[in-house]
């Protein structure tokens, strides 16, 4: 990553819809090159935030620098952002070249210089040939392009992109994902990306945000949003959780963790003493094994091609159990009596960081 | 919250509505010429009328011209015919609207199709083309006429109240038409389905489910006709036989005895039902609760039973073929010498110079006023749909009022206002080309709105996004996307400025004849020929010009 941290600051950024906080003091520093995804539950701000940042909402309070330039007072024409439409918002009357050009006659780039540009951005996406249609006359994935290559001839020095993939079905989904990494590699973009749908966060991001409610609840990489939740929230928004309520005692010499119904043996945590904790245990981490600690029963299976999701009650308790179909169908029936054993390094919340 | 405090977030919301405004300062200009143009053109001679009512200016406030309007039977009886023959017109109306809807919107064969067809010929012809045809077949010296007396030995003729009853009929059927077929069409055929389902037979089905759901827009064709039918001024002209009725009495006070104030009180009579049923339908008159249920896509309506079908079709049958022998009679009545007495065919009807210099001028009038009609609608509808305008609500409902105000009463108050000074604007194109325009922009501005709703906003974002000032968006977005709304502002417009006459009658003057006033002065003196043969010139330009719109509408591929 070519380095200029703090290339888009965001510094306590408010906006209030009437008594609805949609962006409730917000603060993020945006290093160039970097893509960045907001995700969260509908409703929670991120669209209104990226707007924001485009220039199509006013905040109420904050700041906005993009390369040490202040543009939280000019208007959307004059901010050096280019944004991609959730509906791409390609305008029905004109070619896919005119779409393309539109910018650069306002810009007032001459003729030939135009052509090259509108060439290489429409090189850039994949679309040489497909001038002269009418954005009716393509698929959605050749529209969501076209929606691209109209900001990238504008050489923004920041791409908006609102829930850009959630129109497509979910093969073009992956496609599109990886023609947007490429493109961020290759031209070195600083990408702010809207989603709600965390899978996509994880895969195509630098860093993520989780919002929600208008605040930032996390803002960092992918594997640490997935690992390591900073709170409840986070760690059932992104991806499914065991969320175990308990205590660390020591027995022996051994650390274990107990819930109220049973307890496992864990390894001593390095970022916690406390004694009153929440354990994060994802499912996948929890292996049915024949010489596992804990015992249970199989309440419900659900499968899920790759792997089978089993529900194993312990003692009152349903935990999560997945388990890779490395060798076809899973092989245990409902009502089976089971033996799992837990990883001894579960991701811990403090309480006090639990909302 | 407090009264207080909601007071104070409104002061703040139209402070703040208020800096948008003026943050593009071209379109505040622009919609506060525009409002200046709404509130001169269509609010004030409204006004004016009613204040010339009171005898204001002449002679101070007096009501003796309301005391004579009921003291003289004569006026009185104006107002009784008016509505009489506006009721009936109507109830016939919408019993044959019904009728035909229920066969077209069930079928798509040939004889659907004609039927549509059929019904929908009378839009391009002068409102009062029925009344000459009917006085080729029913008038002193008609066809059928002169059969009827010397078989019956009576002194029948079809002028009077009754005559002008089918006229209207037939003049005003399609806009009725038009609106009860659309909101069968809209209905969910399930509805129906289910009902017979539950084991109704259809005469039941149609009676308890499928009326009762276009109740909204059967009552809405219903008022609509209402309101032209009462505000009709050529029929009664010409087939009334001397039968008073509103509007052509206005005329005739106005024209025949300078009495502005009496023409004045009249108007008032016309004006206050056309207010009251506008306000209604505006305000009351709730077109989002039944019909709208969406229904999957595909179902069609069950056909009609035979019994159902036979009923309908023979009144369909014998009401389009009626409307067609009126459309023959015209033609016919153009080429030969005197129809029914001398049946040779001639082209003398046609050379006619006054008549072709009152086509050009129409025509050239009528298109002037469409342009203008259509730009002024989608600017309008534009501003209206996406800026926070202060009291843009009451300018909306003037600018739709202007649509129900009836033509006789917007020309004595352009008479009113424009005659002396500051304008001395009578008897110019101009005035007529004003006329013809703000009182037909409520088309384009509900065209334009309606269609600013369907776009969605991040077309403009988008715009505004790549670098685009607002007036360039408006520019290269906006128009574009608009044309639709723009195409039909100007065909309306156009089509029924072309026919119109109630109200540039009063503005006419010898050099700027137009050709809709012209026919109505030949059928008046009954010369049968040439009104026929400028009639069928005036649809011919009609249809042509809605041929060369359809044929641009397929070469761009605009959808109107
Ligand atoms: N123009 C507006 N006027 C009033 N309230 C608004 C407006 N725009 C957004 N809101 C409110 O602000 C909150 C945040 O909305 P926003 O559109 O940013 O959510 P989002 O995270 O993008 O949701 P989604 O995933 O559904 O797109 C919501 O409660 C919404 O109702
Ligand atoms: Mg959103």
């Amino acid at each position: 990553m070519s380095g200029h941290e703090n290339f888009l600051k965001l510094s306590h950024l408010y906006k209030y819809f009437g008594d609805v906080k949609a962006v409730n003091d917000i603060s993020i520093d945006i290093e160039q090159g970097e893509l960045i995804s907001f995700i969260g539950p509908s409703g929670c701000g991120k669209t209104t935030l990226l707007r924001i940042v485009g220039g199509f909402h006013k905040q109420d309070q904050g700041s906005i620098t993009l390369d040490d330039q202040a543009i939280d007072q000019l208007p959307p024409e004059q901010r050096p952002t280019g944004m991609v439409f959730q509906n791409y918002a390609l305008f029905p009357h004109m070619t896919v070249y005119k779409n393309v050009e539109y910018g650069l006659k306002i810009e007032k780039v001459d003729k030939a210089e135009r052509e090259k540009r509108i060439k290489e951005a429409l090189a850039q996406v994949q679309l040489e040939g497909y001038e002269e249609r009418k954005p009716s006359e393509l698929s959605g994935g050749q529209q969501q392009r076209v929606a691209i290559a109209r900001c990238l001839v504008l050489k923004p020095k920041v791409l908006l992109l609102d829930e850009p993939l959630s129109n497509l079905d979910a093969n073009l989904r992956m496609i599109m994902r990886e023609e947007i990494r490429r493109l961020k590699e290759e031209l070195n973009l600083t990408i702010i990306f809207v989603t709600h749908d965390q899978e996509e966060a994880l895969s195509i991001s630098d860093r993520v945000i989780v919002l929600k409610d208008g605040t930032v609840q996390q803002l960092d990489r992918p594997d640490n949003i997935y690992n390591e939740p900073s709170n409840e929230f986070v760690a059932n928004f992104v991806g499914h959780a065991n969320i175990l309520s308990g205590n660390l005692a020591e027995v022996d010499g051994d650390t274990y963790f107990k819930t109220g119904k049973f307890s496992f043996k864990v390894e001593q945590p390095s970022n916690t003493t406390n004694q009153d904790v929440k354990a994060v245990i994802r499912p996948e981490r929890i292996k049915l094994d024949p010489e596992g600690q804990l015992e249970g029963k199989i309440a419900r299976i659900v499968y899920n091609g790759n792997f089978t999701r089993y529900f194993v009650d312990i003692q009152g308790e349903e935990i999560m159990v997945d388990d890779f179909n490395a060798h076809g169908l899973g092989s245990y029936q409902r009502n089976d009596q089971i033996k799992l054993s837990f990883p001894d390094q579960p991701h811990y919340i403090l309480e006090e960081d639990v909302q | 919250m407090s009264n207080e405090a909601s007071r104070q977030s409104r002061t703040a919301k139209l402070a703040s509505d208020l800096r948008q405004f003026w943050s593009e300062p071209w379109f505040a200009i622009l919609t506060m010429i525009l409002a200046g143009a709404i509130l001169l053109f269509i609010v004030t001679p409204v006004f004016a009328v009613l204040y010339k009512s009171f005898g204001m200016d002449a002679s101070g406030f007096t009501l003796d011209y309301y005391r004579e309007f009921f003291s003289r039977t004569y006026y009185f009886d104006s107002m009784m015919n008016s509505l009489g023959a506006a009721v009936i017109s109507t109830i016939i109306v919408v019993i044959l609207s019904v009728s035909i809807s229920l066969y077209v919107t069930r079928s798509t064969s040939f004889v659907s199709r004609f039927y549509r067809g059929a019904a929908l010929l009378p839009l391009v012809a002068p409102p009062f083309i029925f009344s000459l045809s009917l006085i080729i077949l029913f008038g002193r010296n008609g066809i059928v006429t002169s059969v009827i007396n010397s078989t019956f030995d009576v002194e029948f003729s079809i002028y009077g109240f009754w005559g002008v009853v089918i006229a209207q009929v037939l003049g005003y059927f399609p806009i009725g038409y038009m609106l009860v077929e659309s909101t069968m069409r809209n209905m969910n055929p399930s509805l129906e389905h289910a009902s017979s389902d539950l084991g109704a037979s259809q005469w039941k089905t149609i009676r308890k489910v499928t009326l009762p759901l276009s109740q909204t827009g059967i009552t809405k064709a219903g008022l609509l006709v209402f309101v032209m039918a009462l505000a009709d001024f050529s029929n009664p002209l010409i087939i009334g036989g001397g039968e008073p009725f509103l509007a052509s009495e206005a005329y005739l006070l106005v024209v025949g005895q300078q009495n502005l104030e009496q023409a004045a009180v009249l108007g008032v009579f016309l004006i206050v039902p056309s207010l009251i049923i506008f306000i209604f339908q505006t305000y009351i008159l709730d077109d989002s609760g039944l019909e709208t249920i969406s229904g999957e896509s595909g179902a069609s309506n069950a056909p009609l039973s035979r019994r159902v079908k036979t009923v309908v079709m023979t009144i369909n049958t014998l009401f389009v073929s009626f409307i067609i022998l009126m459309f023959v009679m015209v033609v016919l009545g153009a080429f030969v010498k005197i129809i029914g007495i001398n049946n040779t065919f001639t082209l003398e009807h046609f050379q006619n110079r006054n008549g072709w210099d009152s086509l050009y001028t129409s025509v050239f009038v009528s298109f002037v006023a469409a342009i203008l009609a259509a730009t002024i609608g989608m600017l309008q509808g534009y501003l209206f749909a996406r800026k926070p305008i202060p009291g843009k609500k009451a300018l909306e409902f003037l600018t739709l009022f202007g649509l129900a105000v009836p033509g006789t009463v917007m020309g004595i108050g352009y008479v009113l206002i424009f005659n002396g000074s500051p304008f001395f604007l009578t008897g110019t194109v101009l005035l007529i080309v004003l006329n013809m325009t703000f009182r037909k922009i409520g088309v384009g501005l509900e065209a334009s709105i309606s269609k600013m709703h369907q776009i969605d906003t991040s077309m403009e974002e988008a715009s505004s996004d790549l670098g685009s000032g607002p007036y360039r968006t408006f520019g290269k977005v906006v128009v574009p996307l608009l044309s639709p709304a723009f195409i039909a502002g100007f065909i309306y417009t156009f089509m029924t400025a072309m026919v119109s006459i109630s109200s540039v009658i009063f503005l006419i003057a010898p050099g700027t004849n137009l050709a809709a006033v012209y026919i109505l002065n030949l059928a008046e003196q009954a010369r049968v020929g040439m009104a026929s043969a400028m009639s069928f010139v005036l649809i011919v330009i009609v249809l042509s010009c809605m041929g060369l719109l359809k044929y641009i509408e397929k070469k761009t591929g605009v959808s109107i």
